[in-house]
């Protein structure tokens, strides 16, 4: 009681004219409803994820925050945006707006963001024609401007929004991560399309990705798949890639193929810092992991031989990785340089004319040794003589001894 | 001019007419397509080597459900799961097919999602893929509300509560 008096009090005194509206808002204690004014609102944006299991199947819901997501206050009464913002890494947002106190609003959360170092959108598509939809939005419960102080938003699973905003989450280890191995502040726009029912398959091109979101195969929370195809966007604006497309199982296939299909996958470890892929589906999910298998070429086929994606990921993780339970010899903990071969070599050099016409894994091993000198070789050869590929350490920098 | 008898003249004014040049452009169109560079160089995920289809047909007191499965290439094993059973088969040659039936028990009116799928490959290094058959009647999911809303700086937004 004693604190309704005190608001009760305040009013009053908003009333003979210290306070009646404009920008200043009514006074601390006095009750804001019906007090136009300048109100704020403040919480926290999370998302229901299911983290993928090493598996392949995805793990139980645990809400993740939402780092980098557009946010709108929105007015219930006529739809009209109040304020707009963006959220935190700590999934954190604060509003101010002008309104009425005690007015219904409620935050709108979009898988969006305009920031330039962190330019992603993530859209529905028609399934039919291929034409970009909408992007994906969750509103959150309806607050009253002035009285509530916080409004926290957790988008959930069973409004079937939550998988736009894991895919908004993973592209943002990716553009972060763009912007520290390849020097680039603000990368180039990424968009992601995918929603539940998609059956219009996982793939990339021209700076999107598409993603399966259909009852036998949902790519939303399959976040080493968003990955991969993230890093045929690395391979399109940062590097260079001359692989036929098409399908591709692991088996030996083209070496153009198996070598963009290989760097994707390893990319996406890269980015998790773990060497599982992993894809979930209807009947569980599968997974790989890239330390400990070792697929192998054939030792005396010639360079431009068939060989596998998982070869191709597993040389480069094993070229990468490093510290406790790092099963090769070659041990440097750093990832940045394999992958900044696409930038300093691939994307600019003439390549040497062996192994196939196009980039593969052997344009790849040239220009390793180009950028990084020959303090690897031993390193190097240890690695390829485990998988049996048969390079020919002639390289156009300077060869390996 | 008119094309052969065999085609299709539709009169109604308020649609287009199947004339003899229609042909033609499809094919025109099918061919640009298959051979644009946008269709060629999609990069797909990786994917499990192997075909999966579902197939049913009602009996009494449910459906018989059987899942077909045949590698896109040899493997050393197949493993089929559907509805809860599992089969394990040997090495298997590219194209040949591995089937796993069972029976769904379903009362009139239900209806039931039946899932199988496929894993091929080594131990310890298996692919799988799936496939999802309704049974019964429709699934009854009311879509989620949304409202369309453009946001200040032109972005449009399916907003989801």
């Amino acid at each position: 009681m004693p604190r309704l008096a005190t608001r009760g009090l305040g009013l009053a005194l908003c009333l003979v004219g210290a306070c009646g509206g404009g920008e200043d808002g009514p006074l601390p204690d006095a009750s804001p409803i019906g007090v136009p004014g300048t109100y704020a609102i403040a919480g926290v944006v999370r998302y229901e994820d299911q983290p993928p299991l090493s598996s392949g199947a995805l793990g139980p819901i645990a809400p993740k925050l939402s780092r980098g997501v557009s946010v709108a206050a929105i007015a219930e009464a006529d739809g009209a945006t109040l304020a707009m913002g963006v959220t935190g890494d700590d999934g954190s947002y604060t509003l101010s707006f002008d309104a009425v106190g005690g007015q219904p609003i409620h935050i709108l959360a979009v898988a969006s963001s305009m920031l330039p170092a962190r330019p992603i959108a993530v859209q529905h598509i028609d399934s039919n024609t291929g034409a970009p939809g909408l992007l994906h939005g969750f509103g959150g419960a309806t607050f009253a401007a002035g009285v509530d102080p916080t409004s926290d938003v957790l988008v959930t699973v069973s409004s079937g929004e939550a998988g736009a905003f894991n895919i908004f989450d993973e592209l943002v280890n990716v553009m972060d991560r763009v912007r520290v191995t390849y020097a680039e502040p603000a990368p180039i726009p990424l968009t992601a399309f995918w929603q539940v029912g998609n059956d219009d398959g996982t793939y990339y091109t021209d700076h999107s990705m598409h993603l399966l979101g259909a009852a036998d195969d949902d790519d939303g929370f399959d976040d080493t798949v968003i990955l991969h195809e993230s890093g045929h966007y690395i391979e399109d604006v940062e590097g260079r890639s001359d692989s036929p497309g098409g399908g591709h199982d692991g088996g030996v296939t083209d070496p153009r193929l198996a070598w963009s299909e290989g760097f994707a996958t390893y990319w996406a470890m890269a980015v998790r810092g773990a060497p599982i892929y992993m894809d979930s589906n209807a009947g569980g999910g599968f997974s790989f992991d890239a330390d400990s298998a070792v697929t192998k070429a054939q030792p005396a086929g010639a360079l431009s031989q068939k060989i596998s994606e998982d070869m191709v990921a597993e040389i480069l993780w094993d070229l990468g990785d490093g510290g406790a339970g790092d099963d090769d010899l070659f041990a440097t903990g750093a990832h940045d340089p394999v992958l900044r071969v696409q930038s300093l070599y691939l994307k600019t050099s003439a390549l040497r004319n062996v192994g196939t016409v196009g980039v593969d894994l052997v344009d790849w091993l040239d220009g390793w040794f180009v950028t990084n000198g020959l303090t690897s070789c031993d390193g190097t050869r240890s690695i390829l003589t485990t998988h049996t590929f048969p390079y020919d350490f002639a390289d156009p920098g300077s060869s390996c001894p | 001019m008119r094309g052969p008898a065999s085609e299709i003249q539709v009169t109604a004014t308020d649609r287009l007419a199947y004339t003899w040049w229609v042909k033609p452009l499809w094919v025109l169109c099918v061919v640009a397509l298959a051979t644009s560079p946008a269709a060629a160089e999609r990069h797909a995920k990786p994917a499990a080597p192997v075909m999966v289809r579902l197939e049913s047909r009602a009996v009494a007191g449910g459906y018989q459900v059987t899942i077909v499965a045949a590698p896109t290439r040899a493997v050393p094993a197949v493993e089929l799961s559907l509805a809860g059973k599992h089969l394990a088969f040997a090495a298997t040659a590219a194209g040949q097919r591995r089937e796993l039936t069972v029976v769904v028990a379903l009362a009139p009116g239900a209806g039931t999602d039946v899932i199988g799928s496929a894993a091929v490959g080594a131990t310890g290094a298996m692919r799988n893929k799936a496939a999802v058959l309704r049974l019964g009647s429709p699934r009854r999911a009311s879509p989620p509300r949304s409202i369309t809303r453009t946001l200040p700086d032109g972005r449009a937004v399916q907003e989801v509560r």
